[in-house]
Parts: structure tokens; C-alpha cells; sequence
């Protein structure tokens, strides 16, 4: 149990810097014209080169645009990987807003706990006893739920497999 | 009436329409969200009519908000998210746009109204569901069963884990509503202390000052809100969908 309610990655918040930039040395300029989306994105997010103008295309300048395009989305999304989830980093100054995220996390947690129970008790019969086992477990719930957003227990999806960038 | 902080968010019908006992009113929450969802079509089809490769700042705006949901989506639920740009999208540009007409005086405040966000939250929450199962099939379960939890603890896990995803359209919904009417009462609060301090003659006025100020540093400060607290049911939403694409095994 320890193990897979180990500690999310953390480690996130310095490779951002340096994976945003999807940088202007990738060698695959050429391809404006065909893949506008992602050659606009390489072009808006770091490259100086003035659009339009090609750069030196290398040796590749006889591939086909398919072939390029493929290679352009390859090499996008090896840079793009190490990007964190940028939620738990940005997400821990803000005072207020951090504030309401974890209380409505933990409230949450409880009011469905006492929902559910208040639920059965009404369509079982089961007395009290489903409001105070499910408000118990809500709590619980509620609990988890703030670990999570603190980052102190892994996601659901993170616990079980580990993020070697391999999903896909 | 002018000082009354919550009098911003009583709905009015505009046009009462009624279909049988059922009360389907256009109200002025109504108005908004379509008024919500003009701009945010004018501003896309105005900024991306030109299609330049040298964009306008129009279409610079429009580019950096489609960049900025579609690195969030596919930090969060990788390339296989994409499918989903479209609903975060929506999404992303409906909150922000009504958030941000929230902040004209005298305009209603979407947001600020409990069902509208569970409304949201709970489509968010029935496309996981939904996806997850069509896609995955019962193995979705497996989001609610971890591993490596020795045998005798697992049905209380599990029934922990399932109240905690029931429990995400509720967190979800509870924190943009909160933010959005916890904001706008605490604006007109300290906007009414300048009205009825400015009435107690000179003293008066110089003291409002302070409230003035207040007031508008909390201006700035909703308007930061209202950013962010879209784009977090935006990065929210991406987690979410992130589970029913990789459910774990």
C-alpha cells in the first residue's frame, strides 16, 4: 500500500522551462505550408526565425510532406513529454483559490459519502446505519481527495502505471 | 437595494415560457450565456478569418487560446486527449468569456449560480464515464481498484475510491461557484461601505478612500480569478479525461 500511495512526481516543476521551448534547431522547417497547425505552434512558441522563411532544410529537402510531417510530429512529441501537468505546480501559490480547491475537495468527499448513505438508508431500510458507515467512508474520501490535490498520494492513473512516457 | 450584496444573482424571467408544469423561462442567466457564447463564436470566426501565417494580434489571441488548451490537454491525457480539444475548448472559452462579462458592472455573473457549474461538471464527469466504459469496457472499473492492496482492505478501498470519483463533479462544480460568489459579494461589499460612508459628509468621504482601494485591488483580483479559476475546471477536465483514456490496469 505505501508504495503505490507513494508520493506523485514533484520533479515536474524544473523541466518545464526547458520543454516548452520547442526550439528552432528541430530540422524540420520546411513543412509551413502543409502542417499549418503544428508549424504555427513551432513558430509560436520559440522560434525567432521570421515565419516564412526557410531555413537551411538539410539533407531531408527530397522527403515527401507526409514523411516530414510525421517525422515533425515525432520529434514534437519528444520534446513535448517531459512537460509536467503544470496544475500541481501553478496551482500552489494562490491563496484563495487554493484555499477554496482544497476545502471543496474535502467537503466534496463528505457530502457524497452522506449522500450515498442517506440513499441506501432511504431505499434499503437500513436504519442509521448506511448514513453513519457512508459518512465515515465519505470522510475518507474527503481525505484522499485533499492528499491528492496536495500531491501527498499519487492519481488513480499514476499509482498503477509507472510514467516512463510509454502510454502511448 | 443598492447595497444589497446578493441581489446580483436573482435570476429574472425575461421571457416566461412554460411547458406544462415545467418552467423553461428565458431569464436574464439565459441571456448571458448565449451573449457568453456569441462573443466567444464572433471573436474565433473575426480572429481566424484572415488566416494569415503572419498572424494579426486578433489572430495571435485566438492562437495562443487554442496553443494553451492544447498543450494543458495534452500534458494532461497525452496525444490521445486531443480528441477531446474540441469539449475543453468549449468549455475553457464559455467559463473565461462568462466569468469575464461577470466583471462588467451590471452584467449577470453566470458562474455564480450553483447548478450552471454542476451543469458543466457533470457533462465533464458523463463523457469520462461514458468514454471510459465504451472504450475500456468493465476494465474501466479497474480505476477504482488499485493494486498492491492486500486482499481484506480492497472493498473498502474500492468503496473510498468510488466516493471519492463521485465526489469530482461536486469539488469540481463547488469551487468555480464558490469563487465566482464568494468574489463578486466581497466587490459589492466593499463597493457599498464607499456609498454609505461618502454619506457621512466630509469625514465620511475621506474615509471611503480605504474601501475605494479596496475595491479596486479586488477588481484586479477577479479578474485573475476569473482566469484562473477556468483554467483550472479546464486542467481539471484534462485530468479527468485523462483517466478515462488510461484507466491504470
Amino acid at each position: 500500500m505505501a508504495r503505490h500511495y507513494g508520493a506523485a512526481e514533484f520533479n515536474g516543476g524544473l523541466a518545464g522551462s526547458s520543454g516548452l521551448r520547442v526550439s528552432n534547431k528541430a530540422p524540420v522547417t520546411g513543412s509551413l505550408a502543409a502542417g499549418s497547425v503544428l508549424a504555427r505552434e513551432m513558430q509560436l512558441s520559440g522560434s525567432e526565425t521570421p515565419p516564412g522563411v526557410p531555413e537551411k532544410a538539410g539533407p531531408e529537402t527530397a522527403d515527401d510532406g507526409a514523411e516530414r510531417l510525421s517525422r515533425l510530429e515525432a520529434e514534437l512529441g519528444k520534446r513535448r513529454r517531459p512537460e509536467p501537468s503544470e496544475e500541481k505546480a501553478g496551482e500552489r501559490p494562490q491563496g484563495w483559490g487554493f484555499v477554496v480547491r482544497v476545502s471543496s475537495d474535502f467537503v466534496a468527499g463528505i457530502l457524497v459519502g452522506a449522500g450515498v448513505g442517506y440513499l441506501l438508508d432511504h431505499f434499503a431500510g437500513t436504519g442509521p446505519w448506511g448514513l453513519i458507515v457512508f459518512l465515515l467512508l465519505g470522510f475518507a474520501a474527503g481525505v484522499i481527495n485533499v492528499m491528492r490535490t496536495l500531491g501527498m498520494v499519487a492519481e488513480p492513473e499514476k499509482r498503477n502505471v509507472p510514467r516512463d512516457g510509454s502510454q502511448q | 437595494m443598492a447595497t444589497d450584496p446578493i441581489h446580483q444573482f436573482q435570476i429574472s424571467r425575461i421571457v416566461p415560457i412554460e411547458v406544462g408544469s415545467l418552467d423553461v423561462s428565458f431569464t436574464n442567466s439565459s441571456l448571458f450565456m448565449v451573449a457568453t457564447v456569441a462573443a466567444v463564436t464572433l471573436f474565433l470566426v473575426l480572429a481566424t478569418r484572415g488566416r494569415g501565417l503572419v498572424p494579426t494580434r486578433l489572430q495571435s489571441m485566438a492562437e495562443i487560446s487554442y496553443e494553451f488548451v492544447a498543450n494543458m490537454l495534452r500534458d494532461a491525457a497525452g496525444t490521445e486527449g486531443m480528441r477531446f480539444f474540441p469539449l475543453v475548448f468549449s468549455l475553457f472559452m464559455f467559463v473565461l468569456f462568462a466569468n469575464l462579462f461577470g466583471m462588467f458592472p451590471y452584467f449577470f455573473t453566470v458562474m455564480s449560480h450553483l447548478i450552471v457549474t454542476f451543469a458543466l461538471a457533470m457533462l465533464v464527469i458523463g463523457t469520462v464515464v461514458i468514454y471510459g466504459f465504451m472504450r475500456h469496457g468493465l476494465k474501466f472499473l479497474g480505476l477504482f481498484v488499485p493494486h498492491g492492496v492486500p486482499g481484506y482492505l480492497i472493498p473498502l478501498v474500492t468503496v473510498i475510491e468510488i466516493i471519492s470519483f463521485l465526489s469530482r463533479p461536486i469539488s469540481l462544480s463547488i469551487r468555480l461557484f464558490a469563487n465566482m460568489l464568494a468574489g463578486h459579494i466581497t466587490l459589492k461589499v466593499f463597493a457599498g461601505f464607499v456609498v454609505s460612508l461618502s454619506a457621512l459628509g466630509a469625514v465620511g468621504i475621506g474615509g471611503a478612500i480605504l474601501p475605494l482601494a479596496m475595491t479596486i485591488a479586488l477588481t484586479a483580483l477577479e479578474f485573475l480569478v476569473a482566469f484562473l479559476q477556468a483554467y483550472v475546471f479546464a486542467v481539471l477536465t484534462c485530468m479527468y479525461l485523462n483517466d478515462a483514456i488510461h484507466p491504470g490496469h
